[in-house]
């Protein structure tokens, strides 16, 4: 430390370099730290290392508190005697032994950087540093606060950005919302249907399908608008919107394009036949009745198609001639479905016309069930007999199954009929038993929809609770290929159904490609040997030679057999010959309508085959 | 026996330090520390000498990521010898109390290995946070620290120490600087008027 050679006054204390290296440390360290409580604990404790201080106190106000009730009284002195606009940099003495220095930024104090001194002389050569520190504090203070108020506009000016632009968005949104889409029920509207139709158009172009749209009207809607009032007919035209949309994929779309006029987009189609059941359908789902109020609406609908690329291949000239075929649907006594071009496609306008009278058919009771007997070949009994629905169609007279299964087993049709010809067949098997003939079987067909269809043990358990019928009097046939879809699906509803205590027989056997080792685990009683094996079992080595094994493979599991189409009393001999236990056919007795089959079971059963 | 003084590059100065500088690291972020903390782990590799990294994560699992995080993930799988990584539990306390005397006495036998593999020297980075979690020992850590500074006058390995000024009390701040002759704050690196040297 260097000394001055001035005599008067006494020596001043010269500053010691350290020192002021560590008060420049100070004002370093005061800028990295995070908050005023860091700053004013760091300081408190550096300042206590210089010479002649006793005690610091780096008072914030409303952040830190005295830590002595000497530093509280020196900080209310200061604070009584501040001057009203606050001076940088201003040291005050407040008497003896105490030093204390402002912290402000312009306009506002912040507080006091307060000492009490042990050694006043000792700390004189600093007092400026320390101004220097207050003026620092105040300054970074300042900017720390000026840099919190920016981060807070910042955050409100960002905050209030991303509301409006949500707000822009939602709005944009609502507007396009608006401009597509039918306000009443929310479908699209006509703007939103030729757009989507053109794209819909594009990828059939692209991918070589066809796209279908269907004008469906409401037949005399403006009845419910006077008579039941505009708010009925509103909650009717959304009630429609809304069957409507159920019926479709989410690649078609449904719009609504007049007061009561819908059109039906239907996409990707591979065929015009596979859409007859969706247009259907949609008839249907129309003709139910719609609760509005204490009344039950019931309004039809007349449906109108047009196909690209059959019918043209641009959106507007499709929408006008969907829109004229269902004009001519309406005029041809309403309540049905009409193509474009119905002349051209003679086969997809009658399976339409023909599915569309199948649905009405059901519920009308021109189904009915014949029933086939079958020969038990050990007893030269009758073991009971099959049930095969026909339609009673009142012009085309008497259908075979062939004419109309496959179209209902396109939809849901198939579980309706099923159903019925279940109800039937278990009402018939009741009444052969109260006729005596209480031994006879009666079996059933149940098709693959019907296995896939949830309800199918409750409806079998539901049907023999309803007639009466023992369970044991009932056999389910169900052909190999509809359960080799899915085997997990399918073992699982045999042992459900098998734990009614039906019988369960394989039908068709041999037409599908079932693994015998999976058969092994099916509970089945019975397998049903296709009649393609026994129209050849006679002149065909390899048909004998398929019964043969299947016989013998029945044989093994404990299951009985049966043959079906059994018409020449060679196959017949044959047959028994070999072990099988039951047939059924032209030889024994052709399908009887329910009040002949009890007559026949009186006869006695010619075995001409037998020697 | 102490070597020759040799000068080192920290990586994130251009001035040169001795071997065996002891620095106080105090960082107000996260991303701040990611910025210094690889330079200074890439000079050591460059100059050859070993380095050892405390990483405050909570298990070993998370030890490759916090090397990536400083880019020396390929160098510990390459150069199991010169890089070596530790959780906090394992550096600072592994009996579950922290003691200066076995503190001191891991750092030197780190430092005796790196000589004996022909290592040029020894550098060490470790995070403080732990001794905020009520570890036993904790109250001794200035203790430690003071006494490293002798530790470095025989076995001249260079130390940085990691305090987040956002984690640690002014005062505390304070204490631990004074214990640091080089002390890094606001980015700057200072050689520290406060440091006491009591040898």
């Amino acid at each position: 430390m260097s000394t001055s050679t001035t005599l008067e006054p006494p020596h001043p204390v010269l500053p010691d370099a350290t020192m002021l290296g560590r008060l420049l440390v100070i004002q370093q360290a005061i800028d990295a730290m995070p908050d005023e409580d860091h700053i004013a604990a760091f300081i408190s404790r550096a300042l206590a290392s210089l010479p002649g201080v006793a005690e610091v106190h780096v008072h914030l106000d409303g952040q830190t508190v005295p830590p002595s009730q000497g530093m509280a009284a020196l900080k209310s002195r200061c604070e009584e005697e501040a001057l009203p606009v606050p001076v940088l940099n201003f040291m005050r003495h407040r008497g003896r032994g105490v030093q204390c220095f402002p912290i402000d930024e312009p306009g506002r104090r912040l507080g006091w950087l307060l000492l009490r001194l042990g050694d006043e002389e000792a700390l004189r050569p600093y007092e400026p540093f320390l101004g220097n520190i207050a003026a620092t504090l105040g300054r970074i203070l300042c900017a720390r606060h000026v840099q919190a108020r920016l981060t807070r506009a910042n955050d409100e000016l960002r905050e209030a950005r991303d509301g409006l632009e949500l707000r822009v968005a939602e709005r944009t949104r609502e507007l396009e919302y608006r401009a597509t889409h039918d306000p009443l029920t929310g479908l699209a509207n006509r703007a939103l249907l030729i757009d989507r139709l053109r794209g819909a158009i594009c990828s059939a172009q692209r991918d070589g399908r066809m796209v279908a749209v269907v004008y469906l009207d409401l037949d005399s809607f403006t009845f419910i608008n006077t008579g039941l009032g505009s708010a009925c007919g509103d909650e009717y035209l959304r009630e429609t919107a809304r069957r409507l949309g159920r019926l479709v994929r989410d690649s078609d779309t449904v719009a609504r394009i007049g007061s009561d006029e819908f059109v039906i987009l239907l996409a990707g189609l591979d065929s015009v036949e596979r859409s007859s059941g969706r247009l259907n359908a949609m008839l249907t789902a129309v003709r139910e009745p719609v609760p509005l109020g204490d009344k039950d609406a019931v309004v039809t609908c007349s449906i109108g198609a047009a196909v690209y690329p059959l019918d043209g291949e641009e959106a507007e000239l499709l929408v006008r001639r969907a829109n004229s075929a269902m004009l001519r649907a309406k005029s041809s006594g309403k309540d049905g479905i009409q193509l474009y071009a119905s002349t051209r496609d003679a086969a997809v306008a009658e399976r339409i016309e023909l599915e569309t009278e199948l649905r009405r058919a059901v519920p009308a009771g021109e189904l009915v069930v014949h029933f086939q007997p079958k020969l038990d070949l050990a007893s030269g009994t009758f073991a009971g007999a099959e049930a095969l629905v026909r339609w009673d169609h009142p012009r085309r007279g008497l259908l075979s199954p062939s004419h109309f299964i496959p179209l209902a087993e396109d939809s849901a049709l198939i579980v309706a009929l099923g159903e019925r010809v279940l109800l039937q067949a278990c009402l018939q098997a009741r009444i052969w038993r109260e006729a005596g003939f209480g031994d006879k079987t009666v079996a059933v067909n149940l098709a693959a929809r019907q296995l896939r269809d949830a309800r199918i043990v409750e409806t079998v358990r539901q049907t023999l609770q309803t007639t009466g019928l023992e369970p044991s009097s009932l056999e389910l046939e169900i052909t190999e290929s509809s359960i080799m879809h899915d085997i997990g699906h399918a073992t699982q509803l045999l042992h459900q159904l098998k734990d009614l205590g039906v019988a369960i027989s394989i039908d068709d056997f041999g037409t599908g490609y079932s693994s015998l080792s999976i058969l092994r685990n099916f509970p089945a009683d019975k397998l049903k040997i296709d009649r393609s094996f026994i129209q050849e079992i006679e002149t065909v080595s390899s048909a004998a030679a398929v019964v043969l094994a299947v016989i013998s493979f029945a044989r093994a599991l404990g299951m009985r057999v049966i043959a079906e189409g059994v018409e020449t009393a060679g196959q017949a001999a044959f047959l028994q010959q070999h072990g099988c236990d039951e047939i059924q056919g032209w030889l024994v007795a052709r399908p009887l309508p329910a009040d002949q089959l009890m007559e026949r079971f009186r006869l006695p059963v010619e075995m001409p085959w037998v020697a | 026996m102490k070597d020759p003084e040799r000068h080192i590059c920290l990586g994130f100065t251009d001035e040169q330090y001795p071997a065996g500088t002891h620095i106080c690291y105090l960082y107000n972020s996260d991303e701040e520390r990611r910025q210094i903390l690889p330079l200074y782990a890439r000079q050591a590799l460059l100059a050859h000498e070993a380095f050892n990294y405390v990483a405050d994560v909570p298990s070993r699992a998370e030890l490759p990521q916090a090397l990536a995080a400083l880019n020396l993930a390929a160098a510990a799988r390459e150069r199991p010898g010169q890089v070596g990584a530790a959780i906090t539990a394992e550096g600072y306390y592994p009996t579950g109390q922290f003691s200066p005397d076995e503190m001191l006495a891991r750092l030197r036998d780190a430092w005796t290995q790196c000589r004996a593999h022909g290592l040029a020297g020894a550098r060490f980075a470790g995070e403080m946070t732990w001794a905020l979690r009520g570890i036993p020992g904790t109250d001794r850590i200035l203790e430690c620290e003071t006494r490293i500074n002798e530790l470095v006058k025989e076995a001249p390995m260079t130390i940085m120490c990691q305090y987040d000024l956002n984690k640690f009390d002014g005062a505390m701040l304070y204490d631990v600087m004074n214990a640091h002759p080089v002390v890094i704050i606001g980015g700057y690196i200072l050689r520290n008027p406060f440091y006491q040297n009591y040898g």
